[in-house]
């Protein structure tokens, strides 16, 4: 894999697929064999991941664990420090996030038609999701069977705060990683100069004239796929799906961009802030933290 | 998430994110930028006139997401002596307590200080423009500006190309420290203003007391600094026609200065930027200098007879374009620069200035600079005025306004201060020269030097560093 000079702009840029998303990695060096050595490392990690936790792949560790019924599965260190993370994440959103939710999608396929499910379909599904009918204890896993475990809400974010990690301690450059819309920057450009994110304006594909971020450091994650409802009867279901419900969260943005310290830290803030519904842009400035919102 | 969890909550996630990355909590933290500070200590001694010691400081607060406000105070203290506009004789003289021997250049000391301040607050407008709107004021013994300015700053082309326009204006006030707005070209020791064409006959002119307090001293040094001055102690008294009596108020004038600024910042290629400005200024008002005057001298001996107070028209629009291109080499940059000026006054001048960049590794830097300054002279300025000649519209012997160039060659050393700092030191030395035997002179003038020219060093330490 070889990265591309962008033109004029002093930037190195290398991109590729990877789990179901572009991805790319700005690198700003004048510095070819450095880019590309960096271009290569991002790649590999990326796809070391999605290997390792895609729903799709059957050999996944993910896939292991979710074919485990019942029985106890033992989590490697790198899992084990996931699922720690999605039981913090679990307590402190107060249950409204949950890796088990997953199972959701076997009765809400938001592809804009109008086909909402039928309130006994989503309750029976339902019996399969809660973090607290599973257990896990450090190193130790037992998934109930019927239950799934689902690290969407995770994985992409942390991909690139892993890869921006390995970027920096292999050089001290410059560098911004976008899996599909979750970045994490890892210093001032040369110059003090900042990087400039545009955001996708919904409304308008292609547009990005809700307003730019300007950073020279940190994590962004958006959270909200303005494609993925339902209508009916005039009232629009959004894909965010309440655990405790098993129906979509009312009131929710079409998409909640947020700033933090690090790209797993602002995807989890954005999924909360849709969590909380109407409430979402409240929760984010009590938060005192960068966004932007959609509605 | 209740309310009570809501403060912690982003603590406890952040812990816990860091924790899922094995890595310390703020270790990829996006800290507030830190305050920044560019502060420099400049010394500029001009050869036998004048002395400036001046501290600014450039104090910026980023406030997050590309908002920042900036202040800049300045302080200046400003002694020594500068050309009253008289020009040198084969006699001595006089002016005020200052006698000037025969064959010099007419100086008038004085001491001033200027106190300054800018306020900045810059701002992201959306993804590829900005704005600034700024303020500033300024205040010496005689002088007094207020200013506003704003600019805004558009990107095209993929960012490469950058629109910017930009506008500011000012109000300034000049309280001669005499107490007295002098008449335009009257003749000193006399009320008339036509008084040109009753020469005193005296073999060796003298600045009457009354007068020192007419004219004291203003000077602009040669950076563009304002700085106007009077002698501590100096009085008024009453005789000269105009008032002048203790405890009259101080008599003052203002002017009001409008600059409009257009201009294009192109990336050519990844090594190449390139800059063009259009610039157009109208200032209008008490555009005299009030301390200046012009030698009266005899139209066949060349001996002078008397002085008259200088006067200027009073707009004057200003137009000038600008050339910069920045080149960066592997490792080291050169800026080239380019201007041209010209206003309706008359006066046309070139700027070519010249700066590299030498890389000396470890963030250590060594910055030679060369600049060529030329002009042409304002269309109403005289070495001096014959007596007795029908008097023009308007005259200055101000040397700022005389055709003349200058060369400034500099050096300027940086090095790095911990991780954010950098200090540094900059020395140059001015060298400025005009005609000194213009084809006009008459009789005893020959013999003199009309225009002396300027030698200027300064010295300048810098530092810079973040909060």
């Amino acid at each position: 894999m070889h990265c591309e000079r962008i033109e004029d702009g002093a930037y190195w840029r290398g991109s590729f697929t990877a789990m179901g998303s572009p991805c790319e990695i700005l690198i700003d060096s004048d510095d070819e064999r450095l880019a590309n050595t960096l271009c290569k490392l991002v790649r590999d990690e990326a796809l070391r991941i999605e290997h390792k936790y895609s729903r799709y792949r059957v050999d996944s560790v993910l896939s292991l664990i979710n074919a485990s019924r019942g029985h106890p599965v033992t989590a490697d260190a790198e899992t084990a420090q996931l699922l720690d993370y999605a039981e913090q994440c679990h307590r402190l959103s107060d249950g409204k996030f949950d890796i088990t939710s997953g199972v959701l999608r076997a009765v809400w396929r938001f592809d804009g038609s109008d086909r909402v499910p039928e309130a006994a379909a989503v309750a029976k599904v339902l019996e399969h999701v809660g973090w607290h009918k599973l257990q896990w204890r450090n190193p130790v896993l037992i998934l109930p069977e019927g239950m799934e475990l689902d690290l969407g809400g995770i994985g992409k974010e942390y991909a690139v705060d892993r890869c921006a990690l390995l970027c920096s301690q292999t050089a001290a450059v410059s560098a911004l990683i976008n899996f599909g819309g979750d970045i994490y920057i890892s210093g001032p450009r040369r110059g003090d100069q900042t990087w400039i994110i545009g955001i996708d304006d919904p409304h308008a594909a292609g547009t990005t004239g809700t307003g730019a971020l300007q950073l020279r450091r940190g994590g962004v994650a958006t959270s909200g796929d303005a494609r993925r409802f339902l209508m009916k009867d005039g009232v629009r279901y959004g894909h965010i799906l309440d655990p405790h419900s098993g129906w979509p969260v009312s009131g929710a943005p079409r998409s909640v961009t947020v700033v933090a310290q690090t790209c797993v830290e602002a995807g989890m803030l954005a999924t909360f802030a849709m969590l909380q519904g109407a409430r979402a842009e409240e929760f984010l400035r009590e938060q005192h933290v960068v966004h932007r919102c959609v509605r | 998430m209740q309310l009570e969890s809501r403060a912690y909550l982003r603590t406890a996630l952040a812990a816990a994110s860091c924790g899922l990355l094995g890595i310390a909590p703020h270790a990829m933290a996006d800290a507030p930028e830190p305050l920044q500070v560019d502060s420099a200590l400049l010394y500029y001694k001009e050869q036998d006139r004048v002395n400036v010691v001046e501290a600014t400081a450039n104090i910026k607060q980023p406030l997050g997401e590309g908002e920042a406000v900036t202040v800049t105070p300045t302080v200046d203290s400003i002694t020594g002596a500068s050309p009253t506009g008289a020009t040198s004789t084969d006699k001595a003289q006089s002016f005020g307590t200052d006698t000037t021997p025969a064959g010099k250049l007419p100086l008038k000391h004085f001491m001033d200080h200027r106190y300054a301040i800018g306020l900045s607050w810059e701002q992201p407008l959306d993804r590829l423009s900005k704005s600034v709107l700024g303020a500033d004021a300024s205040v010496e013994r005689d002088y007094n500006s207020i200013g506003v300015n704003g600019s805004l700053a558009q990107d095209f082309n993929n960012r490469l190309t950058t629109l910017s326009v930009g506008l500011a204006g000012s109000l300034d006030t000049i309280q001669p420290s005499g107490g007295i707005v002098p008449q335009g070209l009257t003749q000193l020791g006399t009320s008339s203003s036509a008084a040109a064409s009753t020469p005193t006959p005296s073999s060796s002119p003298v600045f009457e007391d009354s007068l020192t307090a007419v004219i004291p001293h203003a000077i602009t040094t040669a950076s563009g600094l304002v700085i106007g001055g009077g002698s501590s102690g100096s009085t008024t008294s009453g005789g000269s026609g105009t008032t002048g009596d203790i405890g009259t108020p101080r008599q003052s004038r203002s002017k009001q200065v409008i600059d409009g600024m257009v201009g294009l910042t192109q990336v050519i290629n990844r090594r190449t930027l390139m800059q063009l400005n259009y610039s157009l200024g109208i200032s209008s008002g008490y555009l005299t200098d009030p301390y200046k005057v012009l030698s009266l001298v005899d139209g066949t001996t060349g001996d002078t007879v008397g002085y008259i107070t200088e006067l200027r028209p009073d707009t004057r629009l200003r137009q000038s374009v600008y050339w910069q291109t920045v080149l960066h080499l592997p490792e080291d940059v050169i800026h080239l620069s380019y201007r041209y000026f010209w206003d309706d006054w008359g006066t046309r001048s070139h700027t070519v200035d010249l700066h590299y960049h030498f890389d000396l590794g470890h963030d250590f830097y060594l910055e030679p600079q060369a600049r060529y300054y030329t002009q042409s002279a304002a269309d109403f300025y005289h070495h001096s005025l014959v007596s007795g000649a029908p008097l023009p519209s308007y005259a200055s012997a101000d040397y700022r306004l005389a055709e003349m160039s200058s060369y400034t060659y500099g050096l300027k050393l940086a090095m790095p201060l911990g991780k954010d700092g950098e200090i540094s030191a900059r020395a140059t030395y001015m060298q400025q020269t005009g005609n000194s035997h213009p084809a006009d002179a008459i009789g005893v003038q020959r013999t003199q030097d009309l225009y002396p020219g300027l030698k200027a060093t300064t010295v300048q330490l810098g530092l810079s560093f973040k909060l």
